[in-house]
């Protein structure tokens, strides 16, 4: 059993996960404030629920994804380009298309958009391994801790991952090739 | 695509994604305005009351009792909020030394942050005050023992956004981060806002100031009489939890126990939501209260 959460070291600790992850999901930056405030508090409200066996990483990013999920249905609802995504009952991401709406994304830098935007296109499992990899920069044992997997299983993730990260950015080139004259 | 150019595309993204200090420090003060915005009383005069809270709350055995238990308990809604606010509890230090019977506490019983490198602590000073005043916080660990360089009266502006705004506290950061050019530590007081700042008594401010002076060096005659004068001319006053709550604790530097817990039980049951409400009850030895 785990020791209960301190807020202000959980604050500390991972506030920037928190905001990445945000940034990431499309969280434009203007509203990242109100997202990662929300998320915080939210994770204020829950610390009593905290079970003190998931790793306090993977609860906050649980909490995050729903979060920006909640708001992307609250605030961004009328864009049609914003398919609401699912999220398990551990806030996990199952299916997403957390594209941003145009406007934001022109705001939003164009190698986060692109990264996205290929993120998007890969299977929620992948995602999760390759954005721990390389967007937190966590290795492979840690990433096993963290989603409770055996490591070998996490680097095989990991290369397929890879892989289907390099196909979406082929297919993002040919696009882009083919619209340019 | 290879290894190498992927890792740099994302390393290009992971910048673009992450915050910035400043990003750090102001979601920091506004989740702390909001957090005690929830807990508190929600009174008109949030500004004087936090800025009486940051000098005067937050309490060791608040910090570390509440996070600990975290309950759902408004007690520990307000505690933790105070506890964001490390600078209430790098000035209280001084004041609980003074006071008595805290002293130990202090010693031994420090939550985490207390021992957060210097850097850290400068860094909540500045978030604690992101709207305030232009006047230098000496944000150094000497405050921890020395008499305080800032009295708490320069910086009574932090929640004045959520005082002065009729929208929801929620939109309050969006605000703040749209507003171009200066950043918000730069910011006189709301610029933004067109409606009219509270009432705010100078002079209720200073003679504040003067009880946290006195409260600062352990004078509870001073304290007791000034508390009385502030009673006397502010009978209304949204800083009457602070004022009771001064009284309280200087009531229990000079008077015998059993009556200094009457008086400190008495205040929590009033105040149950008190940031002052661990430190009362630290300095005043009452365990049981509100909580």
């Amino acid at each position: 059993m785990a020791a209960p959460l301190d807020f202000d070291a959980l604050y500390e600790d991972h506030f920037g996960l928190v905001w990445r992850t945000a940034r990431r999901l499309g969280v434009p930056t203007a509203a990242a404030d109100d997202v990662v405030q929300d998320v915080f508090l939210v994770v204020h409200r829950r610390l009593g629920d905290y079970d003190g066996q998931t790793p306090p990483k993977r609860w906050l990013l649980g909490i995050t994804t729903k979060v920006v999920s909640d708001h992307r249905r609250t605030y961004w609802r009328k864009d049609s380009r914003v398919v609401p995504h699912e999220v398990d009952r551990d806030g996990v991401e199952t299916h997403v298309s957390l594209r941003p709406a145009p406007s934001e994304e022109a705001e939003q830098s164009e190698a986060l958009r692109l990264v996205s935007s290929l993120l998007d296109e890969i299977d929620a499992d992948k995602r999760e391994v390759l954005v721990l990899s390389q967007f937190e920069e966590m290795s492979a044992p840690e990433i096993a801790e963290l989603l409770g997997l055996n490591v070998n299983t996490v680097s095989a993730r990991l290369r397929a991952a890879r892989q289907a990260f390099d196909a979406a950015y082929a297919r993002h080139r040919a696009r882009s090739a083919w619209r340019k004259p | 695509m290879r290894d190498s150019e992927r890792d740099d595309l994302f390393a290009r993204a992971r910048k673009d994604a992450s915050p910035t200090d400043d990003d750090r420090r102001r979601v920091r003060g506004a989740i702390h305005r909001r957090l005690g915005v929830g807990a508190g009383t929600a009174v008109a005069t949030t500004a004087l009351k936090a800025a009486a809270s940051t000098a005067g709350a937050g309490t060791v055995a608040a910090g570390t009792v509440a996070t600990g238990t975290a309950g759902a308990s408004a007690a520990s809604v307000t505690a933790t909020a105070v506890s964001l606010s490390a600078v209430g509890v790098v000035k209280i230090t001084a004041v609980i030394a003074a006071i008595a019977a805290a002293a130990v506490v202090a010693s031994t019983g420090l939550p985490h942050f207390m021992a957060e490198p210097a850097a850290k602590k400068a860094d909540v000073v500045e978030a604690v005050r992101p709207v305030t005043t232009t006047r230098p916080v000496a944000a150094t660990p000497a405050m921890t023992a020395a008499p305080l360089s800032a009295p708490p009266h320069v910086d009574p502006i932090p929640a004045a956004p959520a005082v002065t705004n009729p929208l929801p506290v929620a939109a309050s950061p969006m605000r703040e981060r749209a507003a171009p050019g200066p950043q918000p530590s730069d910011l006189p007081v709301v610029v933004d806002n067109p409606a009219p700042p509270p009432p705010r008594s100078g002079t209720e401010v200073d003679l504040m100031a003067d009880v946290q002076a006195a409260l600062r060096v352990g004078d509870a005659p001073r304290v007791l009489a000034l508390v009385s004068e502030h009673e006397r001319r502010f009978p209304e006053s949204a800083l009457a939890p602070e004022r009771e709550g001064a009284r309280v604790l200087a009531v229990c530097a000079s008077a015998a126990p059993d009556e200094a817990r009457t008086q400190a039980r008495r205040f929590l049951s009033t105040y149950p939501l008190s940031p002052l409400g661990g430190r009362v009850r630290a300095t005043c030895g009452v365990t049981d209260g509100s909580r």
